[in-house]
């Protein structure tokens, strides 16, 4: 097997150009037709599934979607007596979904109506003696959760209300021989993972706490000969990746680490001209979850069509910025 | 959601499809109604586990319907201290565990799955039951050696005592000998090891060579090799100090982050409280209040003596670099490296190897070794064009570390500083 490495072929007539229109379309018509096999079938993660699709309209510059059913969506998830959101009606709540549902409600400018303390000490409930948090009352430990936890409190202008120095020793204990980071202490790392602890570190103000060379050059070799980027050693390349280890990369200021045109070549590759939206990989089934994270690496690596995103929070910059939001980022040179 | 081809259908063949997708969907909205309706009154009979598991085989990640799973078996168990009720707790637990592996033929990656074997093997967790899991986790290791859901469910029995660190070492051992492109295995060996003991060291420097020297090819092993080559846990030291000239207050940089306040002995003696605005941090003050001029402080092995303008920097401040190995490893691990060179001139993991070696062990640089080294990071922009924008960098920074080192070693600088 020696010179054999996972990867694919980008085929000559790949799609080479964003399908902007076709990308609305395909986007509207998912979160519209409440009707549908995919959005019927799609119940368990809903919340997240509706913040993918408008964020990613967001970022393609749409408002169509309405305010007000988003909104009675999202607090239809809502339990008040437990203070968190879970991922449709009737379901429990938990941290991942009460991240979506926050970040819904930023967008959509409905932040002022929360019961706020609720739903901070939902989270800071979930807050462990060893700084991890749990996902919901059933005990997962994953730093997903934490950086769930950092965002949304951060979203909401209560950060310090949980022990943000003892959810950064989690984080720290998180990390591996190779410098990056996975679910728990002694976990193998993972670009997703990495992206959760470096955006909660961002939010926390301590980036200055990582190697930063040794984590960009970790993160800079997932990029594969086809320009696309895997999460880990010897893994095929994907679309969501583009997310995880670039806006990574640009939190720490080595984003020029990557081959820019490579790259943006393979996302696009990997778009279907027929029905809009983005799949994993060319010539796979495209989904609302690629779809974001295609435009919004799109975004990233300077696509001027699209709204320019924050790499922290995954959320339109200009909405960060208006939120009044301080999120470190590390200059880079381009 | 990963790895699902799209496949042009004809016509026909896509409208069967969507009545089939219809069908399931009435099927879906149908079952999930009277689960709602039964659990949400109160009710927690075997009936809710019939009907979830109708879902839950299809759809293994959704979490809250694993949630009333577990509410309505721990209400069984309830029952069945309570009364002579069947079926009993264990058989309850056994059935159970035998549908998550069901679940996880279909969907090894599902969180919800391993999460739920995990609160099972709580209820019961017995050695032979720790032994099951052990054998469960071999089995979906052998479907795929990479499935970290899988190695953290491994690492989750071990430490309930499942087994013991010499065992799995022998695992990673195995595993690794099978496939040495498993990083996974690699990883895991990183955490089982205690790197701080040289006879280890020096065991798995020889046992790493053997791998590269067979597959040079092979990313793993590499990164690997350059943790056994370079972190090492940086001794307590202090760095730099320095007080305010109204004695109010003194700063102290430390080698290391630290969690809590570290100890440092003030001379002339005094208590100090040491504080730091941010933790962990490198950075300590303390209030020194009617203290006066202090003379020097110790902390760890290391002390450091102020000057006239009460300030002061460790002589061991130097710059960062790749490798912080001894010497000793590093010159003949040097020996090696070229050799493998010479029969692997394009290999990007072996220059790139060849670089930080020597780039650490000569922190003076002649102009000799700085043209080699020059060379050897055009090679690594022509054999791996992608990361260019890491090799100039790289070079940047050596050149900038080189050219400070020298300077702060009061030495000949081989290259001119520019800093306009």
């Amino acid at each position: 097997m020696s010179g054999f490495h996972k990867d694919v072929i980008i085929k000559d007539d790949a799609p080479n150009r964003l399908f902007f229109s076709k990308h609305l379309q395909f986007l509207l018509s998912y979160a519209k037709n409440q009707n549908s096999y995919e959005y019927v079938m799609s119940e368990w993660l809903r919340a997240s599934g509706v913040y993918w699709c408008l964020t990613a309209l967001k970022l393609l510059k749409n408002d169509d979607l309405k305010e007000g059913q988003l909104y009675d969506f999202v607090m239809s998830c809502y339990s008040k007596e437990k203070g968190g959101f879970g991922a449709s009606e009737y379901h429990d709540p938990h941290i991942l979904y009460t991240l979506s549902a926050v970040q819904i409600l930023a967008m959509i400018d409905r932040l002022e109506d929360l019961d706020v303390d609720n739903i901070v000490s939902f989270i800071t409930g979930l807050q462990q003696d060893d700084g991890s948090f749990y996902g919901d009352e059933w005990g997962e430990v994953d730093t997903r959760f934490t950086f769930c936890a950092f965002a949304t409190l951060a979203l909401l202008g209560r950060l310090y209300d949980c022990n943000v120095n003892m959810g950064v020793q989690f984080i720290l204990e998180c990390r591996n021989f190779d410098g990056a980071f996975g679910c728990v202490p002694g976990s193998e790392s993972h670009a997703g993972q990495v992206f959760c602890c470096v955006g909660a570190l961002s939010i926390a103000n301590r980036l200055h706490l990582l190697d930063i060379d040794q984590l960009a050059w970790w993160l800079c070799e997932r990029q594969l000969p086809s320009g696309g980027l895997n999460g880990r050693p010897e893994k095929l390349p994907d679309v969501c990746y583009s997310w995880w280890v670039l806006a990574s990369l640009k939190i720490i200021g080595r984003a020029h680490w990557l081959d820019k045109a490579s790259l943006i070549k393979f996302i696009l590759a990997a778009q279907d001209d027929e029905t809009g939206g983005f799949a994993d990989r060319p010539g796979d089934m495209v989904d609302p979850f690629h779809t974001l994270f295609g435009l919004a690496g799109l975004s990233l690596l300077g696509d001027t069509c699209l709204e320019k995103v924050n790499p922290v929070l995954c959320l339109p910059q200009p909405l960060v910025d208006n939120l009044g939001l301080k999120l470190e980022i590390v200059c880079q040179r381009d | 959601m990963h790895g699902r081809l799209k496949v042009k259908t004809s016509a026909e063949k896509q409208a069967e499809k969507e009545k089939e997708r219809e069908k399931k969907k009435l099927v879906y909205q149908g079952c999930m109604k009277k689960i709602r309706q039964l659990y949400l009154s109160g009710d927690r009979s075997p009936e809710l586990l019939k009907l979830t598991s109708g879902i839950i085989e299809n759809i293994p990640e959704f979490g809250t319907l694993w949630n009333w799973r577990r509410i309505v078996l721990l209400d069984m168990f309830q029952k069945d201290t309570d009364t002579e009720s069947e079926p009993k707790k264990g058989e309850l637990i056994l059935a159970e565990k035998r549908l998550v592996v069901r679940c996880l033929e279909v969907n090894p990656k599902a969180y919800a799955l391993w999460m739920h074997r995990r609160w099972l093997v709580e209820q019961d967790p017995t050695v032979e039951a720790l032994t099951e899991e052990l054998e469960l986790c071999n089995l979906f290791l052998k479907y795929d050696e990479r499935n970290f859901h899988c190695w953290d469910y491994r690492r989750f029995i071990v430490k309930l005592g499942g087994t013991s660190r010499t065992s799995e070492l022998d695992k990673s051992t195995s595993l690794i000998e099978r496939n040495f492109s498993n990083y996974s295995a690699w990883h895991y060996r990183s955490t089982l090891l205690d790197i701080q003991d040289k006879e280890v060291v020096d065991r798995e420097l020889e046992w790493t060579q053997n791998a590269y020297f067979t597959d040079p090819a092979d990313q793993s092993v590499w990164l690997y090799y350059q943790w056994l080559l370079g972190r090492r846990k940086k001794s307590e030291s202090l760095l730099a100090v320095k007080q305010d000239k109204d004695n109010s207050q003194v700063i102290v940089l430390i080698s290391t982050t630290s969690y809590s306040p570290p100890i440092i002995q003030v001379e002339p003696s005094v208590e100090l409280t040491w504080k730091s605005n941010a933790v962990p941090s490198q950075v300590w003050y303390a209030d020194c209040g009617t203290t006066g001029p202090i003379q020097s402080l110790t902390y760890g092995e290391s002390s450091i003596t102020l000057d006239k303008d009460l300030v002061a920097s460790s002589s061991s401040l130097s710059p960062c670099v790749e490798f912080t190995a001894p010497l000793s490893i590093a010159h003949d691990q040097l020996a090696n490296i070229r050799e493998l060179y010479e029969i692997e001139p394009d290999n990007k993991w072996v220059i790139l190897t060849l670089v930080n070696m020597l780039n650490t062990l000569h922190k003076h640089k002649t102009r000799e070794q700085i043209s080699e080294l020059r060379n050897l990071t055009v090679k690594l922009c022509q054999v791996d064009p992608m990361r260019t924008g890491y090799y100039r960098d790289m070079w940047s920074k050596l050149l900038c570390e080189t050219a400070v080192n020298d300077w702060w070693t009061g030495g000949e600088p081989s290259l001119p500083m520019y800093l306009s």
